[in-house]
């Protein structure tokens, strides 16, 4: 836990969560764009083979992760914790270097679907710097916005709690759901 | 509480679908980014 518990936060509390959310928007910059670079590959590909790549995908990574084949085929993902390591220099640093961690996407578990077809979009979607910076920056902020939301007087018990079970049942399926809608607008 | 659940998915799906009435890429960009990233919202 990156926040000590309590509903009074301190300026290191803020500075804290401000680094943690450089962190994630710096740590998803650098993995967007390096598949944004890599998208150059896929760019003679006409908008419909895009269009079938991203959902095609889209289909088979859900079953994977939510559907009949989950347990069974397992995606690509870092199945450990981030080592507590990284907190040697400080909180504030180890808040951005946790931050940045998460933020790539793969130095941890990715137990969304979500993230895997926005990995799809990047590569297929043909979108524009702009967008991929776009799509990065959203990423870091939908990281942090856990810890965001903790700053507020609220009891973050039941917000964490909130979240895991949105985790667990419905909200995978339907952030998933908005991902491939979207990239569906965008190829 | 239980509304805070959709906020994960629910917020982004409102701003992609804004977007696309706006027709704006930037903005379906940005959400389906926040839609990925609050989707692993539970794993901190």
């Amino acid at each position: 836990m990156l926040l000590p518990p309590g509903r009074n936060r301190s300026t290191l509390d803020v500075r804290i969560v401000e680094a943690y959310l450089a962190g994630a928007i710096s740590g998803a910059l650098s993995a967007v764009m390096t598949l944004w670079l890599l998208s150059g590959l896929a760019a003679p590909l006409p908008w419909a083979v895009r269009a079938v790549l991203i959902a095609a995908g889209a289909i088979v990574v859900w079953l994977c992760e939510r559907g009949p084949l989950s347990g069974k085929v397992s995606l690509p993902q870092n199945r450990r914790q981030i080592p507590m390591q990284v907190f040697g220099g400080g909180l504030v640093k180890g808040a951005y270097r946790f931050g940045f961690e998460m933020g790539t996407g793969v130095r941890t578990y990715v137990p969304s679907p979500a993230p895997y077809i926005l990995l799809l979009t990047v590569l297929f979607g043909r979108l524009s710097l702009g967008c991929a910076l776009l799509a990065a920056i959203g990423f870091g902020l939908g990281r942090a916005a856990p810890l965001m939301l903790q700053l507020q007087k609220v009891d973050r018990e039941r917000i964490s709690n909130a979240y895991l079970r949105g985790t667990i049942h419905v909200a995978p399926t339907a952030a998933s759901c908005v991902v491939l809608a979207g990239a569906l607008i965008l190829v | 509480m239980t509304q805070r659940l959709y906020w994960s998915w629910l917020i982004p799906a409102l701003t992609v679908a804004g977007a696309f009435w706006l027709h704006s890429d930037a903005l379906v960009a940005l959400g389906i980014g926040m839609a990925a990233g609050l989707s692993l919202a539970g794993s901190i």
